[in-house]
């Protein structure tokens, strides 16, 4: 049967576009072309003095230099890039992970049925969400302060709280260092781009775990939700199913509840390295790279190098590589959650049993 | 190409301190004109001071008579010296050991001079001996030197001028005594912060703009601006007014003739900002050879680009 056309011609498409021009303007003017214009900037040395445009000396063409000085070039611009990049791979590495797992456990217990008092749970973990980032930010200054609240519970039970933002130590260091690997051990001066292998296998240092507990803190309250108006989308039939086979709650969790929420979890996954690859607010309140540039993040580099050091086409070229970087993640990330009973076979499956009723046309065979 | 303009030869003739015009001069063109400046010096409380059984006699001179006064006011909770955690602080013990980042003209760097090295091994060693911390590393953390020496969080702490004029509005009953820094194994330095008057290379009004600056550099009126917040005028006959009368502050007033200002070379600011955000982690066992050698790498780099 030939398919037919759903063409929307006339007046229907004029109304169409009507409707839809002032978003694309708006779009197009605030977004695109600011970003066609940093791609432009980010291939030139503009200084942010003149025209950007303009050609001349202070925003000369400069093709890729500021790309491959970020690089290959053996200088501050590149070892400055690397240190955030590293310190960011942590970041991400240990965030995502806990604020996926806190926001799901967070969701199913609040989705119990039999929980008194939910909306109020509700509010209470979704609330950090809509504060203020800086006054969070602020907040944790005090709470991590040398003497602040965290110390202070700390010795409670006993430990001696380190100084928590002029503390540079990397964790995996001390880890390390448990085993007895010394500072700066022989086997670990291999240099990648510029930085030795020590200094990449240093994990977040203890300044960067604060962000992390903060980063973490503030974002679970909005996955928390996303997650629960999945799992209250479930179909109530499969758990029963579920609980009428016998299976334990941690089974259920990992076999049935887990795998339905695949969309939702690509949701928070991919938000979670979006956000985390950005995080800027934290940084400039809580330390602006200190201690020793261990808390230093791409996008706040990106901003440094562009509004402190008029270095305006590096900080462009930082931010569009961050870009490439986050797009890479999301779909070697949609690759990997894609690879489960793929629907091609079930499609097969199912044109096979329709053949075998169109070429016997009887019954399922016994 | 740059972004100001250079009117240093329109105002020559107000006399300016030979440092503060080398500070401010680029390519041999004194580019603007010197606003003020300030220098560090050694601020004591003088209750702790006396309470610990020292007299003026045992001011320190020396960076062994700073290591002894230090650790005898180090007791309890206090500790004997208090410093901000930033090169603008701790580059003072690189120059009294008679090193510094670049040379003289600017076109070197000598970052990994075995002076600064000594100068960075100083701060080390009395941080060792608990004697000295950043104002970061104290329990409870201060957001500065000052703030360390007016909560009796330090007994002493290296500030500029400004610390009188803050002392006075935030803590009125400390008691405080500003005295030279100690020498170092090379000499009297101290570190030297200057403004200047800048104006826009791109402004329409840069003559009215000179006037005014013609105006604002006048003995009365560095003088006035010295009184109301504590900078010390930039020109030889308004520093000599100001020592006459003000002669508790002789001590920051000398300062100007042995001071070393900040540098000023162009790609520097990321260069001074990482080795300051690693000097910071001299009290937790950073490694001063390490830290000075990238501030040699990165410096010559900078100095090659520009």
């Amino acid at each position: 049967m030939a398919k037919r056309r759903t063409n929307i011609h006339g007046r229907e498409g004029i109304a169409g576009w009507v409707f839809t021009a002032p978003a694309i303007v708006i779009l197009g003017v605030f977004l695109l072309v600011p970003i066609l214009m940093a791609l432009w900037v980010s291939m030139t040395n503009w200084t942010g003095n003149v025209d950007p445009f303009g050609g001349g000396p202070n925003a000369a063409f400069v093709g890729a230099k500021n790309y491959s000085s970020l690089f290959l070039s053996d200088g501050l611009a590149r070892s400055d890039f690397m240190q955030s990049l590293g310190n960011t791979f942590y970041y991400v590495l240990l965030v995502v992970p806990l604020q996926t797992a806190t926001s799901l456990l967070l969701a199913l217990i609040v989705n119990d049925r039999f929980l008194k008092g939910k909306s109020f749970f509700r509010t209470a973990f979704y609330f950090p969400s809509v504060t203020s980032s800086i006054a969070i930010s602020t907040v944790f200054l005090f709470l991590f302060s040398n003497t602040g609240a965290v110390n202070g519970l700390l010795k409670l039970l006993g430990i001696d709280g380190p100084e928590w933002f002029s503390d540079s130590r990397g964790l995996l260091h001390l880890f390390f260092g448990l085993f007895g690997a010394g500072e700066n051990p022989d086997w670990a001066q291999g240099q990648i781009f510029g930085r030795s292998l020590w200094d990449w296998l240093s994990g977040p240092s203890v300044a960067m775990c604060v962000i992390i507990f903060l980063a973490v803190w503030t974002t679970t309250g909005t996955f928390m939700l996303m997650f629960l108006a999945a799992l209250q989308d479930l179909p109530v039939e499969v758990d029963e199913a579920a609980m009428m086979d016998g299976v334990s709650p941690w089974q259920k969790l990992r076999l049935v509840t887990v795998p339905m929420l695949k969309p939702a979890l690509f949701l928070v996954i991919t938000l979670g390295v979006i956000g985390t690859w950005q995080v800027f607010d934290q940084i400039y309140v809580m330390g602006k790279g200190a201690p020793a540039g261990t808390t230093m993040t791409p996008a706040f580099l990106s901003y440094n190098t562009s509004f402190k050091s008029n270095g305006w086409g590096s900080g462009a070229a930082m931010a569009f590589i961050v870009f490439l970087i986050i797009v890479l993640l999301t779909r070697w990330q949609r690759r990997l959650m894609r690879d489960d009973k793929p629907p091609g076979r079930l499609r097969k499956t199912l044109r096979a049993v329709d053949l075998m009723h169109s070429n016997h046309g009887t019954g399922p065979t016994p | 190409m740059g972004n100001l303009y250079a009117y240093g030869d329109q105002v020559k003739s107000s006399n300016f301190l030979p440092s503060l015009v080398k500070t401010f001069t680029y390519k041999n063109t004194l580019q603007c004109a010197p606003k003020d400046y300030s220098t560090l010096a050694l601020a004591i409380n003088t209750d702790m001071w006396t309470a610990a059984g020292l007299t003026d006699a045992d001011i320190p001179t020396d960076w062994a008579g700073l290591e002894k006064v230090a650790k005898k006011l180090t007791k309890g909770k206090v500790t004997g010296l208090v410093i901000g955690n930033d090169i603008n602080r701790g580059d003072v013990f690189m120059k009294q050991a008679g090193g510094w980042v670049v040379s003289a003209d600017g076109k070197t760097m000598t970052a990994d001079s075995p002076q600064n090295l000594a100068g960075l091994m100083e701060i080390k060693k009395m941080m060792a001996a608990g004697s000295m911390k950043f104002n970061t590393d104290t329990k409870p953390a201060a957001g500065w030197g000052g703030e360390a020496l007016g909560k009796g969080i330090g007994a002493m702490t290296i500030e500029g001028n400004w610390l009188r004029g803050s002392l006075t509005k935030d803590y009125p009953n400390l008691k405080t005594k500003i005295v030279s820094l100690p020498a170092g194994p090379a000499g009297k330095a101290t570190l030297m912060f200057s403004n200047c008057w800048g104006i826009a290379a791109k402004s329409t009004h840069q003559k009215q703009a000179v006037d005014l600056v013609k105006f604002l550099i006048t003995v009365d009126q560095q003088l006035a601006f010295a009184k109301a917040f504590g900078p010390m005028p930039s020109t030889v006959e308004g520093i000599a007014k100001f020592k006459a009368r003000y002669p508790q502050d002789a001590a920051v007033a000398a300062g100007g003739d042995y001071g070393q200002g900040p540098v000023n070379l162009p790609g520097f600011d990321p260069v001074m900002s990482a080795f300051s955000s690693k000097m910071a982690t001299l009290g937790k066992g950073g490694d001063a050879k390490a830290m000075l050698a990238d501030l040699q790498k990165n410096g010559t780099a900078a100095i090659a680009a520009g």
